[in-house]
């Protein structure tokens, strides 16, 4: 499964992981919140805000034909809810990086499958075989990646293919 | 107009309600917590534009349907003719102040204990330990049909009289679940709803006396916010954030998933420190944990996340016959099944609609009666409840629909050969975390 064997690879327990970081952050913009002249409960909520920021669905991705006037969707299969908010939760707290762009993120499951199938990384479950059908990311509605967000791409590549070295060692 | 209160009906969250039958004596609860839904779904119906009637229920007619001498009602041919449980205090209190004046609570409840009908109360009172009522549940306790779910939200007396203005304090309730557990009933803590910044406040001790009451059970959900504002709504929730010291609705609309539409619940990570402490007191104290909620359903420990038993009480109990066709039931298995077979569990609807008890998802009597209950929409008439169902499973753009509902808890795979869609369990890190940990 994806979160376990993306446990497994990391070596460490995703969940805590997350809440440490959260606790972190929590009492770290709190207090900034605090110094910058907000009550204590207006800083904690500001903070929350922040931090627990809820993440969008991507339910267009699913939309089949399922009623009239829907849109139909070019790639059903593609989407895994669990496998985006992992890798942004591990590049968050591996690097320091937000992925905010799921184009960018759907690179990063490409390039990460196609690891696999070397047998440079760990194992991947069929749907994410599925997942990455590369026609989704010829999906005309998305807009292309600006040179910025290409950049941050290569520099994530480049630390997982370190990271994959290291595995692999 | 009619001049007693149409009740019983079937629960609005019917698509994941192990006890879909739903019924209230009265049209009005005395207690007037600040967080009420009742109020809340009531000042936003056009047909209460005039005020709300103080009504009640026709015991005698209710008796009727019960003994079979109303051989067509829906109610008693899909529910009460198999003694399916009844689910008492969806919207008003079966036990508040007014049941001293009225009485028709007691004369109920009389009926069900003739009967040895299985019935869930929920309830912030304490008058069943009073007498005649604790006469009545003394004298059919042996054969442990009837269950209590006591709503607390709160470990301190003086924050629970501010939000709940006319109730019984938490140490008065706590002795009502106490009583009744002596008698030994199953008895619930229905920790509904949790409010951040004021549930969690002694949270570790108000499980520790639910337990010490004789508590089996925890119910939880997380309060929800209602984005259709008007004026009363509005003034309600201005009286919560002043008593948790911020604002609710702001909280509300900064923090929840914009795909469960304009019922505002808010995002798992908020919750899920919370939900963790939930589940240690618990095991810490040995109650079962519910949960009512969208976020974190799939941890139940049943397939009812009111918190009922899965298994018989006893030989003469039938608290345990609820509706499995429902998908808090099937979420709670499919994260059992992913967990011990290693494999990702699929879910079709025709497996919801075959589990359903006696059928009742499929009898378009049901759903019809309920219209021309109301005079309303006879546009939907001739549908089953099951219809009104597959729209939402159908529809991704439906709040109700499984993956808006549950966010993305379960996410659609495909399409069976009936043209529905399939969803598949998606498992969360915190899962195998709270396994490791013994709390599940």
């Amino acid at each position: 499964m994806v979160s376990t064997d993306l446990n497994m690879f990391l070596g460490r327990d995703n969940y805590l992981t997350l809440k440490e970081k959260q606790d972190i952050q929590l009492s770290g913009l709190t207090e900034k919140f605090k110094q910058e002249g907000l009550s204590e409960a207006e800083a904690l909520n500001k903070a929350r805000f922040i931090v627990f920021k809820p993440q969008a669905l991507h339910t267009e991705r699913y939309e089949a034909n399922t009623e009239p006037g829907m849109r139909p969707s070019v790639a059903f299969f593609f989407d895994d809810l669990a496998e985006l908010n992992y890798l942004r939760k591990f590049f968050e707290i591996n690097m320091s990086f937000q992925v905010r762009n799921t184009n960018l993120l759907l690179h990063i499951i490409k390039f990460y499958e196609d690891n696999n199938r070397d047998g440079k990384l760990i194992d991947r479950p069929p749907v994410v075989a599925e997942a990455v059908d590369p026609t989704i990311l010829l999906e005309p509605q998305k807009p292309k990646p600006t040179q910025k967000t290409l950049d941050k791409f290569q520099a994530v590549l480049q630390a997982i293919k370190e990271l994959g070295e290291d595995l692999n060692e | 107009m009619n001049k007693h209160y149409d009740s019983p009906r079937i629960s609005s969250e019917y698509k994941d309600c192990s006890l879909p039958l739903t019924f209230d004596q009265s049209s009005i609860c005395q207690f007037n917590c600040a967080y009420c839904f009742s109020i809340t779904q009531k000042s936003n119906n056009p047909s209460y534009k005039e005020g709300i009637p103080d009504l009640y229920v026709d015991a005698d007619r209710l008796r009727e349907i019960i003994e079979g001498k109303r051989p067509k009602n829906m109610y008693y041919q899909r529910f009460f003719k198999h003694g399916f449980p009844f689910h008492w205090g969806g919207l008003s209190d079966p036990f508040d102040d007014k049941e001293l004046k009225d009485g028709t609570s007691l004369k109920i409840i009389k009926i069900l204990a003739e009967h040895n009908y299985p019935t869930l109360f929920s309830t912030k009172g304490t008058l069943m330990m009073k007498s005649p009522y604790y006469d009545v549940f003394q004298a059919a306790a042996s054969k442990k049909n009837f269950a209590f779910q006591f709503s607390i939200i709160t470990n301190s007396d003086e924050a629970a009289a501010k939000m709940e203005i006319g109730c019984p304090s938490t140490t008065a309730r706590l002795e009502a679940m106490k009583a009744m557990s002596d008698l030994g009933y199953w008895t619930i803590l229905r920790l509904r709803p949790f409010i951040i910044d004021f549930t969690d406040k002694g949270l570790e001790d108000l499980i520790r006396r639910a337990a010490e009451a004789g508590a089996k059970a925890i119910s939880t959900e997380f309060f929800c916010v209602d984005a259709r504002l008007n004026n009363v709504i509005q003034a309600r929730y201005k009286m919560i954030s002043d008593i948790v010291g911020y604002d609710i609705q702001k909280f509300y609309q900064q923090l929840s998933p914009t795909e469960r539409g304009t019922y505002l619940r808010l995002n798992k990570d908020v919750k899920a420190r919370y939900m963790e402490r939930i589940l240690r007191a618990a095991k810490q104290y040995g109650l079962k944990v519910a949960i009512s909620d969208p976020d974190f359903k799939e941890l139940n420990f049943s397939g009812s996340c009111c918190g009922m038993p899965a298994e018989p009480l006893g030989p003469d109990s039938q608290l345990h016959k609820w509706s499995r066709g429902q998908l808090t039931y099937f979420l709670a298995e499919m994260r059992k099944s992913y967990h011990l077979a290693g494999q990702i569990p699929r879910l079709h609807f025709s497996q919801i609609v075959q589990a359903a008890a006696n059928g009742w998802l499929e009898d378009q009597n049901i759903q019809s009666g309920i219209i021309k209950g109301f005079d309303s929409d006879y546009g939907k008439d001739n549908i089953a409840f099951k219809d009104m169902f597959l729209k939402a499973w159908n529809n991704l753009r439906s709040p109700g629909n499984p993956f808006n509902y549950f966010h993305g808890k379960l996410k659609p795979i495909g399409k069976d050969p009936d043209n529905n869609l399939v969803f598949e369990y998606v498992p969360d890190e915190y899962e195998a975390y709270f396994v490791k940990e013994g709390l599940l």
